[in-house]
């Protein structure tokens, strides 16, 4: 007996002398308590030179955490930078701006710009002062351009559901210009509450987009982590339209797809917002096919990337709504390692 | 053709060795059927949701116990499994749903490799199922076995793969006995990428003596398998360490059982540049269990502690996943939202259950249990526990038992201050028939708790105060010999309002989600059972679950449901 009242209490010794910390999580009086301004959102500096790798620090102190949105937008140009988050001190380099974009087109040299900040759940919005572009950033190259839609005489495969479809490149499209260069791919279609959500396709061969005779694209790695996919897609903010990127594969490599029993990856984006929005994903985020009889079975039951034999877009509705909705998509690329930056 | 007769011949055969007892067959035959219509308040302005849903399944598992020598036996359970929707066979699985080898090795060691139900302490190894677990109404009770049944849940078990091995030492010069368990299990599969393989190690030693004294260690140890990912270094470690004493004592006819546990958690995220550094984390527990002479009284006294950074993957993982989809109405309003579970499915609905282990401390429902919901290791706890039971002379005629848990945290969650928890249960199962002198079996049963959260603090800032209520009542009288009438009635309320933590892959708390809770909830049971045997019934009823909540009184609905079960053991 006295043994075990010795072991019990050694046990106790064991256990029970380490104290634990005051608290856990984030501090309940930064997310509920009431929001106020501490210190307004200001730059870093007045100008700066992205071409030799400068930056400008946004700061701002607030009396919560709370959502909020950033954005940099060139006053001339109409380029923004995008940054959301869950913060009240924006401090330490929480937001770094190297000059590179959200939406396109790109800044420009010489060229001003400003901040806005504004929050979900408050009406408030901050400005900072102007910062001066004494040089724009260098666009970084692709690794694998998919297609920038320069060339309208190129053989594009289009299908569509009814006739009200637009299904081409286009110089401009219901007043708006493209990404960059000189053209751009418009897709658009009309449809009622209770019509197909399929509303327009087009479907480019990985032979014709390199122009090289090889049926699939080559790229230098097989894993699809580290691929990504790249493209402008213009959204003009009727909440309306939802682009589905797809990826066919030839699994068996005979040089034709087959939908019923080849699998084809895709990635669906609701383009909810007005502008050109650069958008990448990598192939490790795509899905298998849910349309019955369309790529929806893999023969190998794997993502190949070296069996990739034609990349499709199609123009799909958001369930529930109706009328005429329309994409722009632009500057199509696959990068390696890290998504397309410029 | 040919398969047909190659699986007669196999049939054949094993017909043969089953004459030798070589080979025994078992199983298990289960028709289901839930015909369902959906009301209330949330149809008014659900245009999308099908009011009526039918669904069911059959199903049949065959098992082999194949004993080939006296020292080896293989266990194989296969299933067919034929959803009501599957016309034709289109909807048949067929599959392998148990197999494991175990024997004897030099008459000393026992083993087993293949499936392994592993259990081990509540602190190491240990399928909690703490939501609704107790007090369930026979009305439901071949519903709960087939949840356990088909999630391989055992007596607090995880279903894993791999091999163990068990064998006992006699230490006669110091006249103790040692029982040595070690068991090595494949947790996770890796994707030859990033997720590398992960591995469960445990061992237990347990040394007893004829004076009822037990001394006993657990440790289990989780880990991923360097380069079995190519493009990750990353590497998760947990390892537990638990150590227990008990000693039986007998004073003037009563029985006592003391006892005390204490352990020490550690966790890693190895290569991980963006992993904190994890404190280690600690538990203790002492317990003080009393029986009278006659063993118709008993009494416990339990003080816990454990300790915030305590983690143990194999004690906190959650049978019951409170995101997962429900079997019928899985999405309701025209934004086809989720439906939240309601205690009717985590009563009776398996697709609401999962079957693996997984380092995160995942979501919990605070109305259906807020005190331990991760079981005795739910960290951040301490606390007493006091537990008082009667049981009557002739056993099962009656039983009363009561329970009255203190329990605070240990560190607040985004506040200095702390929640503090107070828990008062009540059962008692009373076999009326005896007392009123009836021939047929006439039982009742009731189950009480509420528990209460409090955490003092500024209004809508850190206070907390949520009440829950959780009422299960049920009876069963015997019409004709084997047919039962089953009625219950159970009813969970909760008021009040809770911060639920969300947490990062590292399980730290990042965020509170603010939640206003004034939650109703009833289940409604009527109907009849007929037991053909003791592992063999047929129950058909009617359910009606209803649920409102006032903070959406628009989405207040109920379900009408008539379901048949016939359920098969042999």
């Amino acid at each position: 007996m006295k043994n075990l009242l010795m072991s019990i209490f050694l046990l106790g010794i064991l256990a029970g002398c380490k104290k634990d910390s005051v608290s856990e999580g984030p501090d309940l009086n930064d997310l509920f308590g009431e929001f106020k301004v501490i210190e307004p959102l200001r730059a870093s500096q007045k100008t700066v030179d992205f071409k030799s790798g400068g930056s400008v620090e946004f700061k701002a102190r607030l009396s919560i955490r709370t959502n909020w949105t950033l954005e940099v937008i060139g006053i001339n140009s109409g380029a923004r930078k995008v940054y959301t988050g869950n913060a009240k001190d924006f401090e330490n380099g929480l937001i770094n701006w190297d000059g590179t974009i959200s939406f396109a087109p790109f800044f420009r040299k010489n060229e001003s710009a400003y901040a806005r900040l504004s929050f979900e759940n408050y009406p408030d919005t901050l400005y900072s002062d102007t910062v001066q572009i004494l040089e724009s950033r260098p666009t970084p190259s692709v690794d694998i351009l998919i297609d920038d839609f320069e060339s309208p005489q190129r053989p594009y495969n289009t299908f569509q559901e009814g006739q009200q479809a637009y299904n081409s490149t286009a110089v401009n499209f219901q007043g708006v210009g493209p990404a960059e260069k000189t053209r751009f791919y418009a897709m658009s279609g009309n449809h009622g509450p209770t019509a197909s959500l399929f509303l327009c396709g087009m479907n480019l061969s990985s032979k014709i987009s390199q122009g090289t005779g090889n049926s699939y694209f080559q790229f230098a790695t097989d894993n699809p982590k580290k691929l990504f996919f790249n493209a402008f897609i213009y959204g003009w903010g009727d909440n309306k339209a939802e682009l589905s990127i797809e990826f066919q594969e030839d699994d068996n490599q005979d040089g034709t797809y087959q939908p019923a029993q080849e699998g084809t990856y895709t990635y669906k984006i609701p383009v909810n917002w007005t502008g050109w929005k650069l958008v990448s994903f990598s192939y490790d985020d795509t899905k298998i096919s849910t349309s019955g009889g369309f790529g929806n079975q893999d023969r190998n039951g794997k993502k190949d990337l070296d069996r990739i034999i034609a990349t499709q877009f199609l123009l799909l509705a958001q369930p529930g709504t109706s009328g005429i909705t329309r994409i722009g998509l632009d500057f199509c690329s696959f990068t390696y390692n890290q998504p397309f930056m410029p | 053709m040919k398969f047909i007769y190659t699986y007669i011949l196999l049939l054949l055969s094993l017909s043969a060795l089953a004459q030798d007892k070589k080979v025994e067959f078992f199983g298990a035959g289960r028709f289901s059927l839930n015909n369902s219509n959906l009301t209330g308040k949330l149809i008014e302005s659900d245009t999308t949701t099908a009011r009526k849903q039918l669904n069911g399944a059959t199903l049949f598992d065959l098992g082999f116990h194949i004993r080939p020598n006296a020292e080896t036996e293989i266990k194989a359970i296969t299933r067919v499994q034929n959803d009501l929707n599957g016309f034709w066979g289109a909807g048949i699985n067929f599959y392998l749903r148990e197999l494991y080898l175990r024997g004897l090795l030099l008459n000393r060691i026992s083993y087993q490799v293949g499936d392994l139900n592993t259990r081990m302490t509540p602190y190491t190894l240990f399928n909690q199922q703490v939501e609704m677990a107790q007090g369930n109404p026979m009305a439901l009770e071949t519903f709960r076995e087939i949840i356990q049944y088909d999630r391989f849940y055992g007596e607090n078990s995880w279903r894993q793969q791999g091999a163990q091995a068990e064998m006992t030492l006699d230490l006669q010069p110091i006249k103790h006995s040692l029982q040595i368990k070690g068991l090595i299990a494949k947790n996770r599969q890796t994707d030859f990428f990033s997720k590398p393989d992960r591995l469960f190690a445990g061992a237990s030693l347990e040394l007893k003596n004829n004076y009822r004294f037990k001394l006993n260690y657990d440790g289990v140890r989780v880990f991923d398998i360097p380069k079995s990912a190519m493009f990750s270094d990353l590497a998760f470690l947990n390892i537990v360490h638990h150590l227990g004493l008990s000693k039986e004592l007998s004073l003037a006819k009563n029985n006592f059982l003391i006892s005390a546990q204490a352990g020490l958690s550690q966790v890693e995220y190895q290569n991980d540049p963006l992993a904190p550094k994890l404190e280690d984390g600690a538990f203790n527990e002492f317990s003080l269990a009393w029986k009278s002479p006659n063993k118709s009284w008993s009494a416990q006294v339990e003080w816990r502690s454990v300790e915030t950074g305590f983690r143990s993957m194999g004690a906190q993982s959650r049978s019951l996943n409170t995101n997962a989809l429900t079997s019928q109405y899985a999405y309701i309003t025209n934004r086809e939202s989720q439906r939240a579970l309601t205690f009717a499915e985590v009563l009776t609905d398996g697709a609401v259950y999962q079957s693996f282990l997984n380092p995160e401390l995942k979501r919990f429902h605070p109305a259906f249990e807020n005190i331990n919901p991760y079981g005795k290791a739910t960290p951040n706890r301490q606390g007493v526990n006091l537990k008082a039971a009667w049981e009557s002379k002739v056993k099962d005629n009656a039983s009363v038992s009561a329970g009255l848990a203190s329990m605070r945290e240990i560190t607040g969650q985004g506040t200095t201050n702390l929640r503090s928890f107070l828990e008062q249960t009540l059962q008692a199962n009373v076999k009326l028939s005896s007392y009123v002198g009836m021939k047929r079996k006439w039982n009742i049963s009731l189950w009480a708790r509420q528990q209460q959260t409090k955490r003092d603090g500024q209004e809508g800032i850190d206070a907390i105060k949520l009440t829950s209520t959780q009422l299960k009542f049920g009876t069963e009288v015997e019409l004709l010999p084997k047919l039962d009438i089953q009625l219950a009635w159970l009813n969970l309320t909760s008021e009040g309002n809770e911060f639920l933590a969300e947490r990062n892959s590292y399980n730290q708390v990042v965020f509170f989600q603010k939640q206003d809770c004034n939650l109703k909830q009833s289940f409604l049971i009527g109907g009849l059972n007929y037991q053909f045997s003791e592992q063999a019934s047929l129950k058909i009823q009617y359910q009606q679950i209803a649920n409102q909540q006032d903070i959406q009184p628009n989405n207040a609905y109920q379900i009408n449901r008539l379901a048949i079960l016939y359920n098969l053991f042999f």
